[in-house]
This record gives structure tokens, C-alpha cells and sequence, in this order.
């Protein structure tokens, strides 16, 4: 079985109903509102190591601000 | 007047007590509302409430287990318990009335006020005032009780008794059944709803752990029991059983407050909803207005939440979360029993109890704190939650700003950088989102102003880490794409025939940077104006890797592979590989072998970035050049071994383990350390493709040992290949080196220019190969391909450790190639 896409911010899993769908790839208004503001507190980054990440790279820290 | 001579409905049977119940059930039939609440059906169904109450009270002093409800066909209901039986004995200080009589009519008077009389606390029943209040506005009531042998009755009618109490027969059971019909006069709807008690029943029910309830329904033959052993801890899981939660397992905490004699339970547990359910109970009692025992479970949850989140640095500065932040999804019972509950109202709106408070709040601290304490990973999630909240509230306030300021991001202007066009017909005019300011300037310049407009982006690279690139779009970027596309911030989705221009354009460079910043424009669109993907208004420019000279003609190359293909088959035309044992190859054998060489490149990179590399796999097997290489890499502590398949493997594992006498304990997935008698398995998948192409290899003679530089001969470099092209002579050290030399000879009569962005191509060469109509390669950008963009930013923005890092390895080859 195909799992439900979860929404990016709450990471709730989306229901399959087209309706509940409306938001996509959100859960709700809210969780798009948060993600808009986080575009323009420029909160988003595409964080990439220069160097080959070693295994014990930390999850988690990806987000900075910007 | 004369009580010798009773002569009923004549008006002369008045005396003092009869007087006082005259009057207390004309009060009750006067005002029902002050009693139970309302005389819709609500009050309607307070009456079966106030009597379960006295049911439930039985049960908490521990002298019932079972409640029993029936509605009749004729709209009666019985409430039934097998606890003590009410008191049936005459009461001098009554005037010699059955005490069954003074509990039914008297007002203000009841064993509740009698401590001895068994309840040791926290009662429901209060003011003495419930089951008169029933007894008074039912058309008739019976009861029957059974208590020291016998079976006792007495009927009512609007409050007035309408028979002597009477014994009826013996009986060895305890218990006390009511059977009461609403009077039609007081409530203008008599009919009970199922489904209403059913609720009320099974709240009951999670309330009071292990004790049953039955509902019967004889009007449409529906019956239901409830028990619950884990009392409200079963009552948050079904709160939440139509819900994610958060963690498991239900937190409870429960004590006693000695002082005040106040017995605290609650049960808490977050689910991924934005509801707060919590639900606060005095003495069985729900109270919708809530009141100190609520205040007191807030007050510390709120104080204990936001200290664990500070001390454990899970809150920043940026975030203050309130009380409503750590509610969110909250599904919470408060239950407190207190020994003289103060109400708001018969209804029991709101506890009032003051000293409730602190005794709820101080438990509930101490207790959660601990529980944080001991399980952090819960914690952290509520904290998370609580911060995830108030980020919320903060965009919803600031989201609400930004419609009143409404000349900030729509009618107010077009960005300083935008070069517009002059048309506005969406048929034929186009928004370039270009990657870099001078890119966006040599666009400008080659553009066709008519009908192509150009907002260049600054697509920020920071440096900001020891070894991490930051990739951002600068905050003041996303505000000027909203103005130019003209849609507004969550503008209703309707809005896409709104937009400025016909097509949005995304020119980014056509290396890993420009990529990425392409999947952090794609993720924005998506998110954001997800409607214009949908109706296919975003498109994806193409623009060339290579510029190609030769002989003063000028062409353009889209893509590496492209280019790559062709500079291979240029080297290839007329070479021949003369290997040092003399063996020669050319023509369709030498296509194989090319062939081979560039699908095997790939597989071993990867391998080598394991730390695999070719020599030492020699080495680990013992030179099998001649045969399959391993694919299952196993440590089992710190000795490795190799084998080819996975039953070899499993063969392996219980030799060991039959040697050991012991299962095998599996190391995790990405630990990193060979610990000591730990198992390891690692299948190496990309040894399916090597070993594929070796056997094709072996074919010609080509072995392992070919594709490793052989070192020095001799104090010189040995080199047992070479390619000869006309009178051209290339050593190769190994056959690795076979393609890079190739496409090198492929070079020879041109210059291969390669673009590192945008920024390089001049204004005409930006117009004829990205812009130019009759020219340009456009790709349509489809709802799949933004759900991919959506994903790939997860990852690269996520914490998924091991997608990135496929992620990453498979990208680091695109870096690699981009040294050609």
C-alpha cells in the first residue's frame, strides 16, 4: 500500500479524500500560513555538506536560519 | 384540622410538615430551573443524572458495582443499583415518616449530610435537592427498595406521596429502583434520547474504573454495558481513538492532597489535532465552566511545559508559547474529589472550590515534571508541539497584518527589479525567473520586451558552516515574486487568471547550485501558487551546459550525457587499444568495451565512497579475478568476511551461531563501529552491475585486475594500455582511464566550452539559446513534477538522514562530471 503524503510542517498524513486535499501538500490553512512565513523569514535553506556527510552526522540541524 | 380523620383533596389535611413539602414541591414545579438547569430536554435528561448520582455515590463508597437505566415503552425510566437500599425505617424527628419519604420529599434533607452515614467523601449529590427535585416533577414515581429482608414500595405523583411505603415480600438482595415518568406539564418534550444517555453513561462509566453500567432501551430493544478497568485512562484513548496521537503511552497522575482532602487523577495524552479536549469532572460531576480544579491543571501544565522547553533549549527566543500553545491537541480527564463541593448551580456548571487549585496545580507539577524527567522523548514532543503552536498563532497574526497593509505585497507597486513588458495579454507573455543579477542583466538586454518580462533572483549561497553549503532564497525574493506573478499570499485558489503574465519561466543555471535552487523555486510554487502548476503556467528553461567551436561554427549542448556522447564517439573513430601482451581492439569490440567501461564507472565510485576500492576487494578475495565478487559485505564484531549470496550468508550466521550457542545480536542500521560480537550485513547492490559487466568483460580478456593501475615499473609509471587515434598515442594506466582520454581525443579541431551559469553567456547567446521562441526548449512544469520538487526538498531540508545521503552520493557524481 502507497502511504498518504504527510504534510511538511505538521507531518500529519494527509487524508486520501480529494476535500481534505484542498491545501496540498498542507493539512490545513494553518500549516500553509506557517510555511509561508517561514519562506519569508527566510527560515528555508538548502543545506548541503561539502564533503561526504560522516555516519554519525547529527539529524536535525538542517534548518538555519537566514 | 385533625389528623384522626384524614380526608384527602379536601383541603384539611394540612399540617406543618405537609405545609413545608407543599410548598418546598410548588418551589421546584414554580422554578425547575433552578434545579435542574432548563426543562428543555436537557433538564430532561438531568433527572436521570441527578439520580445515577445517588447510584454512583453508592458505588464510589463501595457499596454497589451496578447500575442499571431502563427506558420503558411507556417513557418511563428506571434507574436500578444493588447497592444498600435507602433507609426505610420510621423517623421520630420526622413525625414518625419512613426516612424512603423525608429523602423523597423533604428538600434539604438526605444522607449526604450525615458523614456517618458511610459516604466517606466527595459525593455528587448535594444540597439534598436531586432526587426531590426528580420525585417533584415526575407525573408518577415509584420506588422500590430492597433492604433487610424485603422488598419495600412507595408511590408518587408530582412530588406527594400516593401510598404508604409498603412491604411487599422478602428478598436477600440490597438495592434501590427508581421508576419515574417526567410530568408532560413541566417539559414540553417527555421523550429520552438514546443516544444522550449513552454518552453520559459511559462518561460515568470511564469515571468510575470497574464499575458496570447498563442501558437498556425497551422502546427499540438497544442495550449497551459499560465497564472500564482503567477508568479515565480509557476514556483520553477514546477521546483519541479517531486520532493520531503523539506518544503513547496515556499519562496519569493521581494523588491526594491531605490537607484538604482532595483526591486529584488525571489522565493527559497530545494528539496531532489543534482541538483542545479537556474535560473536568468534580465528584462524577462534569463542569463545562470548568472552575479551579481546570485552572489548577492549566496553570501548572502551562509552568511545567514552558520550564522543560527552556531548560532543555527546545524553546529560542523567537518562540514564547502560551498556555493555548501546549493545549493544542490536548485530550485531558481532570477528576477531583472534594468532601464539600461548592457548584455553580443545581447544574453543577463550575467547581468553585478555591483551595482545589493549588492542590491540582501542585500535584499536576510535581508529578509531570517527573514524568519529563524520566521520559524525555515524550516531553520533547509536547514541547515541539507547544513551539510548532505558537509559530502558528505568530504567522496566523502576522498573516492578518499583511491583508491590512495591502499596498506591502499587492496593489502597491511591481518590485524595483522587475523589467516588464509591454504587453499585457497572458497569451503571449512570459515572466523569466532568472538565477543571478547578471544573468537576469544579459536577459534583460536579449529579451523580447514586447512580451518577456524578467525578475532576476538572487538565489543566496552561504558559507556559513565548517563543511556546509547553505542555500537560501533571500526573504525579500519570495515578496517579489508575489508582486511580479501578482497574486497575492494565500490569495483563494480561484485567483490564477489574476496572475501578470501567461507563463512563468524558471532560468536557473544548469549546475547542482542552479538545481537546487530550481527545487527550492519549484517547492515555493507548489506550496504557494500551487493553482498555476496545476493550469500549467510554470515552465523550466533549458538552458545549454556546452558551447561547441569548430571551424568558426558555433552550436550549443544541452546536457552533459549529450555532450559526453559525442566527444566519446568522436575518439572513438579510428582507435584502436593496443593492450601490452599485444592484444588489440577496435571497431564493434571496442564499442563493447567502452560500453562496459561507462556502466561499471558508476557501481564502483559508489563502492569506493564506502571505502571499498578495487585493490582491497582483490585482496579480501583472495584475487578471484577470474570469478563473480562478492556482494554481502559482513562483519561479525571486527573479522570480515565476503560472500556471494545470501544463503552463503545465512549458512554463515548459524554456523556461528550454533558455535556460540546464542542468537546473533544484529548491529543497527547506521551504527557506525563494529561492536564486539555484533552482525553487520551489508548488501552491496551495486556489485550486481560490476559483476554483470566483468562477465561481459572477461569475454574480451578483461579482467578485475585491468581496471587497477598496475604502479611502477621499473622507478616509472607502467602503463599497459594504449589508444592509438591516426598518428595520436594516449597511455592509460587502466582501463578506468578509457573514457576520460577518449572524450579528451574527441576534443581534438574543437573548443568545448563549458557554461558554469547564466552569468557566462552573453545577452545573445542567452536570447538565441534559452529565450528565442522558434529556438528554446521549454519544459512544462507538471503537478508530478512539483509533488517530486516538494519531496526533494524534504530531504534536503529534512532529517532523514539516509535519504539525503542517496541523495547526496547520487549528486556528488553530477559534481564530479561537472570537472570535465
Amino acid at each position: 500500500m502507497i502511504a498518504n503524503p504527510k504534510c511538511p510542517i505538521c507531518g500529519k498524513e494527509l487524508a486520501p479524500s480529494p476535500t481534505a486535499r484542498s491545501y496540498e501538500p498542507f493539512c490545513s490553512e494553518r500549516c500553509r500560513k506557517v510555511d509561508l512565513f517561514r519562506w519569508f523569514d527566510g527560515k528555508y535553506a538548502i543545506v548541503e555538506p561539502l564533503y561526504r556527510p560522516e555516519p554519525e552526522e547529527e539529524p536535525g540541524e538542517d534548518i538555519e536560519e537566514g | 384540622m385533625s389528623a384522626e380523620q384524614p380526608a384527602p383533596n379536601d383541603g384539611s389535611d394540612y399540617n406543618e410538615s405537609h405545609l413545608r413539602l407543599l410548598k418546598g414541591i410548588e418551589g421546584i414545579r414554580h422554578r425547575p430551573a433552578m434545579y435542574i438547569g432548563d426543562t428543555t430536554t436537557r433538564g430532561l435528561h438531568h433527572l436521570v443524572y441527578e439520580l445515577m448520582d445517588n447510584s454512583i455515590d453508592e458505588c464510589s463508597a463501595g457499596f454497589a458495582n451496578l447500575i442499571s437505566i431502563t427506558i420503558h415503552s411507556d417513557g418511563s425510566v428506571s434507574c436500578t443499583d444493588n447497592g444498600r437500599g435507602i433507609p426505610v425505617g420510621m423517623m421520630e424527628s420526622e413525625g414518625g415518616k419512613s426516612a424512603l419519604e423525608v429523602v423523597f420529599t423533604n428538600i434539604h434533607a438526605g444522607g449526604k449530610f450525615d458523614r456517618e452515614g458511610g459516604y466517606k467523601s466527595g459525593t455528587g449529590g448535594l444540597h439534598g435537592v436531586g432526587i426531590k427535585a426528580v420525585n417533584a416533577l415526575s407525573e408518577w414515581l415509584e420506588a422500590e427498595i430492597r433492604r433487610e429482608g424485603h422488598v419495600w414500595t412507595m408511590d408518587f405523583a408530582r412530588g406527594v406521596p400516593t401510598t404508604e411505603l409498603k412491604k411487599l415480600g422478602r428478598s436477600e438482595t440490597t438495592g434501590t429502583k427508581v421508576t419515574f415518568k417526567p410530568d408532560s406539564e413541566i417539559f414540553p418534550d417527555t421523550k429520552f434520547v438514546y443516544e444522550t444517555l449513552h454518552n453520559r453513561l459511559q462518561e460515568l462509566a470511564f469515571l468510575n474504573a470497574g464499575i458496570r453500567i447498563r442501558l437498556t432501551d425497551e422502546r427499540s430493544g438497544e442495550q449497551v454495558e459499560f465497564c472500564y478497568p482503567e477508568g479515565i485512562t480509557e476514556f483520553v484513548r477514546h477521546i483519541n481513538r479517531t486520532e493520531n496521537t503523539l506518544y503513547e503511552p496515556v499519562i496519569r497522575l493521581a494523588g491526594r492532597d491531605e490537607e484538604h482532602n482532595v483526591e486529584i487523577s488525571v489522565a493527559l495524552q497530545h494528539n496531532d489535532g489543534f482541538q483542545e479536549n479537556v474535560r473536568a469532572f468534580a465528584n462524577n460531576v462534569n463542569n463545562p465552566g470548568g472552575g479551579t480544579h481546570l485552572s489548577g491543571f492549566r496553570a501548572a501544565l502551562t509552568r511545567t511545559v514552558n520550564n522543560y522547553g527552556k531548560r532543555e533549549k527546545i524553546f529560542d527566543d523567537s518562540i514564547a508559547p502560551t498556555g493555548d500553545d501546549f493545549r493544542e491537541g490536548l485530550v485531558a480527564i481532570v477528576t477531583v474529589r472534594v468532601p464539600d463541593p461548592q457548584f455553580e448551580g443545581q447544574t453543577k456548571f463550575k467547581l468553585g472550590n478555591s483551595e482545589v487549585e493549588g492542590a491540582v496545580a501542585s500535584l499536576v507539577g510535581e508529578q509531570l515534571n517527573k514524568f519529563f524527567e524520566e521520559n524525555p522523548a515524550i516531553a520533547k514532543k509536547i514541547c515541539q508541539k507547544g513551539a510548532m503552536a505558537a509559530e502558528a498563532r505568530e504567522a496566523a497574526r502576522k498573516s492578518r497584518e499583511m491583508v491590512r497593509r495591502k499596498g506591502a505585497l499587492t496593489s502597491g507597486g511591481l518590485p524595483e527589479k522587475l523589467r516588464d513588458c509591454r504587453s499585457r495579454e497572458l497569451d503571449i507573455t512570459e515572466l523569466y525567473l532568472v538565477e543571478g543579477d547578471s544573468a537576469g542583466g544579459s536577459a534583460d538586454t536579449g529579451r523580447d520586451s514586447n512580451i518577456q518580462a524578467i525578475l532576476p533572483l538572487r538565489g543566496k549561497i552561504l558559507n556559513v558552516e565548517k563543511a556546509q553549503i547553505v542555500k537560501v532564497l533571500d526573504n525579500a525574493e519570495i515578496a517579489n515574486i508575489f508582486k511580479a506573478v501578482g497574486i497575492p499570499p494565500l490569495a483563494e485558489m480561484e485567483d490564477v487568471t489574476k496572475r501578470r503574465y501567461g507563463r512563468i519561466v524558471l532560468m536557473t543555471d544548469a549546475d547542482i547550485d542552479g538545481s537546487h535552487i530550481r527545487t527550492l523555486l519549484l517547492t515555493f510554487f507548489f506550496r504557494h501558487m500551487k493553482p498555476l502548476i496545476e493550469h500549467g503556467c510554470v515552465y523550466i528553461a533549458q538552458p545549454p551546459l556546452y558551447k561547441v567551436t569548430q571551424r568558426n561554427k558555433v552550436r550549443y549542448v544541452q546536457t552533459h550525457e549529450l555532450m559526453m556522447t559525442e566527444l566519446t564517439q568522436l575518439g572513438l573513430a579510428g582507435s584502436n587499444i593496443i593492450c601490452d601482451d599485444g592484444t588489440e581492439f577496435s571497431g564493434d569490440n571496442l564499442n563493447v568495451i567502452v560500453r562496459q567501461m561507462h556502466r561499471i564507472e558508476e557501481p564502483l565510485e559508489i563502492l569506493e565512497r564506502r571505502g571499498i576500492t578495487l585493490r582491497y576487494l582483490l585482496q579480501k578475495t583472495k584475487g578471484a579475478a577470474g570469478e563473480r565478487l562478492p556482494q554481502y559485505r559482513v562483519f561479525l564484531g571486527t573479522e570480515e568476511h565476503w560472500f556471494t549470496s545470501k544463503e552463503d550468508v545465512e549458512k554463515f550466521v548459524s554456523e556461528q551461531e550454533s558455535r556460540l550457542g546464542h542468537e546473533l545480536d544484529v548491529a543497527a542500521e547506521l551504527e557506525a563501529d563494529h561492536h564486539e560480537d555484533r552482525l553487520q550485513v551489508t548488501d552491496l547492490h551495486e556489485m550486481r552491475t560490476i559483476n554483470d559487466c566483468l562477465q561481459t568483460l572477461r569475454g574480451y580478456g578483461i579482467t578485475l585486475k585491468h581496471l587497477i593501475p598496475p604502479g611502477a615499473k621499473d622507478g616509472e609509471t607502467y602503463y599497459p594500455f594504449k589508444i592509438v587515434q591516426d598518428d595520436h598515442v594516449v597511455r592509460l594506466t587502466s582501463l578506468r582511464d578509457l573514457l576520460p582520454e577518449l572524450t579528451e581525443l574527441g576534443k581534438r579541431g574543437m573548443k568545448v566550452t563549458r557554461f558554469k551559469g547564466l552569468g557566462e553567456m552573453d545577452a545573445e547567446e542567452l536570447w538565441e539559446t534559452s529565450m528565442k521562441p522558434e529556438n528554446r526548449t521549454l519544459l512544462r512544469v507538471t503537478m508530478d513534477d512539483a509533488h517530486a520538487a516538494n519531496e526533494m526538498f524534504r530531504v534536503l531540508m529534512g532529517d532523514q538522514v539516509e535519504p539525503r545521503r542517496e541523495f547526496i552520493e547520487k549528486h556528488a557524481l553530477d559534481v564530479k562530471d561537472l570537472d570535465v
